[in-house]
């Protein structure tokens, strides 16, 4: 392992991704400790690994990368996921005619059931710069996939989120222990 | 466009151009501007993303948060620091112990392999030489002392008492020593091989005391010549020429 990054380099990175990374931190792990924990983690990991970092534009990508594989590194130990059937989600969920406020802590529990491979390209999708193809590049995963994902998220966030429509009846979304 | 393809692209769609492009965008702009159920869903679908996208990414950061993490990351920092330190040293301590010991090795088995004297072969007496000339003792120089000896024929080896190898200026020179009487002269065979002889030979005769030493050259060959380090007054009697008195 070679010499960690210097203090200025190191700050810099803070300063530029502390918010971003805290906020996806968040939204992951969906505890204000965790994320912080995480946000920490994944800093420190940057700076200890500091000359795998070749491209200094690609910072945001790479710190994204290993906070995601930290915290699926925690979810593991700790043995513990949210499983939703997705199924069929994308055709069940309405949308309404006007928009009602979205609660956060509403939001965050509806991303807090999704599996992580479904709430990661959510999270990198609402955060607005990362492409399609960049979130796939993020979770190795071909686009297809990811979008295919990202329709499934989204109809359970509406499903979750947005009172039902009087017509069609929307089924309330279901738990299972065998995953999607 | 018809529209199942306009709601497949109203799902792609992000603001800006996002991932349809500018052509893509264009075309379901224009699909929506005709079709009536089409806009409705988009006008429904384009605020509730928007409001999604906000409300995720409404996140409170906690007060000072940056300042723990750099705080964090400089305590780590210097650990790691700390930690190469320590990894250094055990490193030089340990490269230290193995040249140490490779040392200590070293001269253990250099003192279990000291040489054992060759009394036979530090000098040859007279007897080996007795009436001999210059090219047998030159051989005897050769078997028994292991060293090249280039003798001048106008030396009296009647008077040859021994033969050894000497050491001079970390050079092994062929050394003889005469004895005429209570006069004494001692021979250096010099190659211009290991001395400048030249130069040397340029240097007067210089006497200390009761010895004598000047550097005379081989009568024909001028890449030899002998160091005689002798008592007495004169050196005569060395060479046949003028045999010695005493003799």
């Amino acid at each position: 392992m070679g010499f960690p990054g210097s203090r200025t380099k190191v700050e810099k990175l803070v300063d530029d991704h502390y918010l971003s990374l805290y906020r996806y931190a968040y939204r992951l792990s969906g505890s204000a400790a965790d994320a912080e924990d995480l946000t920490q983690e994944a800093f420190c990991r940057a700076q200890s690994s500091w000359s795998q970092l070749r491209d200094p534009a690609c910072a945001k990508p790479w710190l994204f990368r290993i906070l995601r594989n930290l915290y699926l590194h925690k979810i593991r130990s700790e043995k513990h996921q949210n499983c939703l059937l997705l199924e069929d989600m994308s055709n069940i969920a309405a949308v309404p005619e006007r928009t009602p406020p979205i609660d956060g802590e509403q939001l965050q529990e509806a991303l807090t059931e999704l599996p992580e491979t479904y709430r990661t390209p959510l999270i990198l999708y609402y955060f607005d710069d990362f492409s399609y193809r960049d979130i796939a590049e993020q979770m190795e995963l071909p686009l297809g996939t990811v979008m295919s994902r990202l329709a499934r998220g989204k109809a359970h966030l509406r499903a979750r989120l947005l009172p039902p429509e009087p017509e069609p009846a929307l089924p309330g979304h279901r738990r299972t222990k065998d995953g999607l | 466009m018809d529209c199942k393809t306009a709601r497949l692209l109203l799902e792609l769609d992000r603001p800006g151009e996002g991932e349809l492009g500018k052509e893509g965008k264009e075309a379901l702009e224009a699909h929506l501007q005709e079709c009536h159920r089409c806009r409705r869903a988009a006008e429904a679908e384009r605020p509730l993303d928007s409001g999604l996208g906000r409300a995720v990414r409404a996140v409170a950061i906690p007060a000072e948060l940056p300042a723990r993490l750099k705080a964090q990351l400089g305590a780590e920092r210097k650990s790691w620091y700390r930690r190469y330190l320590l990894r250094r040293g055990r490193d030089g301590a340990v490269a230290a112990a193995v040249i140490l010991l490779a040392l200590l090795g070293r001269s253990h088995w250099a003192y279990a392999h000291r040489p054992v004297l060759d009394i036979e072969g530090i000098c040859v007496d007279q007897s080996a030489f007795q009436d001999q000339g210059p090219q047998q003792i030159e051989r005897e120089f050769a078997d028994m002392l292991h060293v090249k000896a280039f003798l001048s024929g106008n030396f009296n080896y009647a008077f040859l008492f021994t033969c050894s190898v000497e050491e001079l200026n970390a050079q092994r020179v062929p050394r003889l020593l005469f004895k005429s009487g209570s006069n004494i002269a001692e021979v250096l065979v010099l190659s211009d091989d290991q001395f400048n002889l030249a130069q040397s030979m340029e240097k007067p005769r210089f006497g200390s005391g009761n010895l004598t030493i000047e550097l005379r050259p081989h009568p024909q060959d001028p890449k030899i010549a002998y160091l005689i380090i002798y008592s007495g007054d004169s050196i005569d009697w060395l060479f046949l020429s003028k045999p010695p008195d005493a003799a």
